[in-house]
């Protein structure tokens, strides 16, 4: 397969000066934003995204379009956008790349999804530890609001939408989209029981739908080039492009924008990011940021096209293929540490609303740990897997806990334990050396 | 109405009930820990998952938050069900310090109990456990946090029934604790409540802890006299003592929910003042003496007064702390044997007024059960009040000179002028339960029974009849009033022979027209409501 790149989103990140209002109009910005209120009523918007057969970035690749159309045509009060820019899952950095360099980028996406949903405000959600971030995006709402582009009578439409920012609480789960609402409207972030969803009841009790930021910033693109364009690139399921975020044991780290479907993970580690550091051999991939399941070498032939793999596409491939965050990892790295060092994260990260996940993530965190210190026995490993089982058996569906963090960690884990049980067995076989 | 298949049978679905009221309305018993009744579901146990199939999709989910709709498919007995049941078990236990044997919880547990029933006997679990600190968080509530299984009841109950949201949740993950917020203390009134309704022993009564093992009490079902709202009240007995007590489910008077004015409310039931013997003569020659001899002293005095000064000299302090059947007979009392004589009703009405909560609950700012039986009744006699204070400048000024006073209120207490009056009547007969500078001025005192030892029924504010029952048997000689009214009643002419509080509810049922259709049956568990509400 040849690598294509696909530069839609990131096109103009190297731009200089594209944060500011001027520079992103000379460059074609704002366009879209003036094309919708000229022409467009909400529910065209929202065929057109439909149209273009958009999935969401954010890792469960749901159509956005038909997301949107969950929103209430006729509100009776303020509907809200909330956009999902609080990246905290490992391995992931694009999201941040995208507001950091090209802001405007996304505002005028936000504006525009915004008045699709028929939305009163949009707030983005950045996550606490992108301070400068946040204050970039401020900054080009504050230019976007002196040229009558956010607030009050936008253009002269007589659409009213503002924009806010509000910096994430430094949690994980501010993540979880209905954690976020709580988060936003102060709260604990504490996952809520759907149903209610948010297109029903979201932030502040109305009606509300959250967009990852990759998501919200293709919006305007569809606007400008319509669906056919978007469609032509990509999978037939999930068209269009995807930033690929490496990290970990290869040459070249970083962020490739490709098109959906043009290469295998393979070829990304080898070709985009350089390959394997000095004379190393891959050991181990994570897919799609720390909650997928890690891959071992000889399943890295695996094209990366949502459709084939299980999640999200139910593809015959049993993996995950999640945000995008690749971290690779060589033969020098061990896998119970590896694991130890996720699970310790998620054991930190754990909200502790709910039993199962409250309970089970530092139990396994503990005998990970006593597994990697030369403690572990041979029940450990039962144990491990059937406390896993109890809170989510390797991507099934089915899950015990209020939301996806559960399997957040129940699925890499029992990952690292189905593709590495070698290694678990070796510590605990030879418990001396490792004590 | 809605149809689903629960558990492989078709059955009918009574609308608002949610699957797990459900369930239980067709006797499937869903275990449960952070739902209740009363508050809004947060679904975080995740103990009562069941599988539910709408739509072509099965998968586990809350019982507690999913409601019935037409052709759901209900399985609550599944294999997938009861390893989730027996999951969430090992889950809850692995960090409870299963101190069981020192736990005032221990057999009222839902811990214990579903351990039980739906658990395994082993555990797994060789890390460390979590341990979290006791707190004092309030006047009458200890949070052994350690044993908590972070349901949160009691931060909801705060939040949605007291209104005073003390409690928070702190921390995260497993090191999350229920603790109130700094600086505060949970002292609101109705903090007594969240320790009914933790399902563990992490919150405890201050006041029942360590005081009695469950299991060996036993339940008299009765209403509490501290107010006119009439809450709906539990007293556990063990070897004729109060330990405590407890709210009963009435939706139509306090919920799930009682006061802690009223729960801490019980201990003058066994107070060292209590008045044990009928007595007659005043101070030095105070004699204790059988009833027939206080009964014929009582009768004899106040027959003195009317055949020297007329039925006007003499004057009836009616008590709203007696029961309905009580007030009938203190009605008979005084129209079939001092007629004429001036009845008034002592009342105590704080001056806050009523405090009403967050969810509607209110505490009235009458401090006595029945004043609304007293009125009805004692007026359907053809009775009317006097005012109190008439009463006492009468007294003062020797126009009444014997009084019949009749108590009952463990509060009540007198002014300077109230007791200087007293002791210008030439006679007087005081029914109460405890010693005061009443009784200790009274000419006959006649000892009676407190709310938990006799039987009745009380009308409260609202205008609904309720039931009280006899859970101890009175102290010393003492009696319940009706008996001790129908023995003066008989003593004055009257036709007043009764053998049981019900036989005087009867009769009242035909005397007393809104109380007609007052009976044994009809006022049930959760009482009978006579008039409009609030009316």
């Amino acid at each position: 397969m040849t690598i294509r790149e696909c530069k839609i989103l990131t096109e103009h990140l190297d731009v200089e000066g594209i944060t500011d209002i001027e520079v992103y109009r000379q460059h074609g910005g704002y366009q879209a934003l003036k094309k919708v209120l000229k022409g467009m009523s909400p529910d065209d918007v929202i065929t057109t995204v439909q149209e273009s057969a958009l999935a969401g970035r954010g890792g469960a690749w749901f159509n956005t379009g038909m997301k949107w159309s969950f929103m209430p045509k006729e509100p009776d009060g303020p509907s809200y956008l909330c956009v999902n820019c609080d990246e905290s899952e490992p391995g992931t950095f694009k999201d941040r790349h995208l507001i950091a360099k090209n802001p405007h980028q996304l505002l005028e996406g936000v504006i525009i999804s915004a008045y699709a949903i028929r939305a009163s405000a949009a707030y983005i959600y950045v996550r606490g530890e992108m301070w400068e971030e946040m204050v970039g995006m401020e900054a080009a709402i504050d230019q976007a609001r002196a040229a009558n582009l956010v607030g009050e009578n936008i253009l002269g439409s007589g659409v009213n939408i503002d924009v806010y920012t509000h910096p994430g609480a430094g949690a994980y789960i501010c993540g979880e989209e209905t954690g976020l609402m709580q988060s936003l409207e102060g709260k604990r972030a504490e996952p809520r029981v759907k149903p209610p969803f948010p297109a029903a009841n979201g932030i502040f009790s109305r009606p509300t739908t959250v967009n990852n930021v990759q998501t919200v910033c293709y919006v305007p693109h569809i606007i400008n080039s319509g669906p056919d364009w978007f469609k032509s690139m990509g999978s037939e399921r999930y068209p269009g492009s995807f930033i690929f975020c490496v990290s970990g044991d290869v040459k070249n780290p970083g962020l490739f924008e490709l098109e959906i479907g043009c290469c295998t993970l393979r070829e990304i580690i080898d070709e985009c990011a350089g390959g394997i550091r000095g004379d190393h051999e891959v050991k181990a991939v994570i897919p799609g940021g720390s909650s997928t399941p890690v891959m071992t070498p000889d399943e890295l032939d695996i094209v990366m096209n949502p459709e084939l793999w299980a999640f999200p596409g139910r593809g015959e491939f049993q993996g995950m293929f999640g945000t995008g965050g690749i971290i690779v990892m060589d033969e020098t790295r061990c896998m119970v540490d590896s694991c130890l060092n996720l699970m310790t994260f998620y054991a930190h990260e754990s909200c502790g609303q709910c039993t199962p996940c409250r309970e089970g993530i530092p139990w396994v965190r503990d005998i990970v740990w006593r597994i990697e210190h030369g403690q572990g026995t041979p029940e450990d490993l039962t144990t491990l897997e059937d406390v896993c089982n109890n809170v989510a058996p390797l991507l099934s569906p089915a899950m015990s806990t209020i939301c996806l963090f559960g399997p957040s960690w129940s699925y890499p884990m029992l990952g690292f334990m189905k593709c590495f049980r070698n290694e678990f067995e070796e510590h605990v076989k030879n418990r001396a050396q490792h004590a | 109405m809605a149809t689903i298949t629960l558990n492989g049978q078709e059955v009918e679905v009574t609308p608002g009930r949610n699957i797990l009221q459900t369930a239980d309305d067709h006797g499937y018993h869903i275990p449960y820990y952070c739902y209740h009744k009363g508050l809004s579901a947060p679904a975080n146990c995740r103990m009562c998952l069941v599988e539910i199939e709408v739509g072509g999709r099965r998968g586990l989910m809350p019982s507690c938050t999913a409601m019935p709709v037409e052709g759901m498919i209900v399985d609550t007995e599944t294999d997938a069900v009861k390893h989730n049941q027996e999951a969430m078990m090992e889950f809850l236990l692995i960090n409870h310090p299963l101190d069981c044997p020192v736990c005032d919880q221990a057999g009222e547990c839902d811990l214990q109990d579903y351990s039980f029933s739906h658990g395994s006997g082993a555990s797994r679990f060789v890390e460390e456990k979590t341990v979290q600190p006791r707190k004092d968080i309030g006047k009458h509530v200890m949070l052994y946090s350690d044993r908590c299984i972070r349901c949160t009841r009691c931060i909801r109950f705060t939040d949605e029934i007291s209104g005073t949201s003390e409690l928070g949740y702190f921390n995260r993950g497993v090191h999350n604790e229920v603790d109130v917020f700094p600086g505060i203390k949970m002292d609101n009134r109705l903090s007594g409540n969240t320790v009914d309704i933790c399902p563990v022993g992490a919150l405890l009564d201050k006041e029942f802890l360590f005081k009695q093992r469950v299991w060996f009490l036993q339940e008299a079902e009765t209403v509490c006299p501290g107010c006119s709202t009439g809450c709906n009240v539990r007293a556990d007995i063990n070897k004729e003592r109060v330990y405590r007590l407890v709210p009963r489910e009435n939706l139509d008077v306090n919920d799930y929910w009682m006061c802690d004015d009223g729960r801490h409310g019980w201990h003058h039931v066994h107070s060292d003042d209590r008045l044990l013997f009928p007595t007659t003569g005043r101070g030095e020659s105070e004699t204790l003496v059988l009833w027939e001899a206080a009964i014929e002293e009582t009768r004899a005095g106040i027959q003195a007064i009317i055949d020297a000064d007329g039925p006007d000299a003499v004057a009836v302090f009616a008590s709203p702390h007696l029961t309905n059947e009580e007030q009938y007979l203190l009605g008979r009392l005084v129209t079939d044997g001092v007629s004429g004589a001036r009845v008034a009703l002592r009342q105590k009405v704080d001056a806050e007024g009523d405090v009403a909560f967050k969810s509607g609950f209110t505490i009235r700012a009458d401090k006595s059960p029945n004043s609304r039986g007293a009125t009805e009744i004692l007026g359907a006699l053809g009775l009317s009040f006097i005012a109190e204070e008439k009463i006492w400048d009468d007294i003062k000024g020797a126009a009444i000179k014997a009084l019949l006073f009749f108590g009952g209120d463990p509060r009540d207490a007198f002014t300077e002028q109230e007791k200087d009056a007293l002791r210008g009547l030439e006679f007087l007969v005081v029914q109460d339960i405890l010693t005061s500078d009443v009784s200790q001025a009274a000419d006959v005192v006649l000892p009676g029974a407190a709310f938990i030892e006799k039987d009745g029924t009380f009308t409260n504010a609202g205008g609904r009849v309720q039931r009280i029952s006899a859970g101890l048997t009175p102290p010393g000689d003492a009696r319940p009033e009706w008996q001790i009214l129908a023995d003066l009643g008989c003593a004055f002419g009257a036709k007043c022979t009764f053998d049981s509080a019900e036989s005087v509810m009867a009769e009242m049922a035909k005397d007393v027209q809104d109380y007609s259709g007052v009976s044994a049956e009809s006022v049930c568990e959760v009482g009978l409501q006579i008039a409009g509400a609030d009316g």
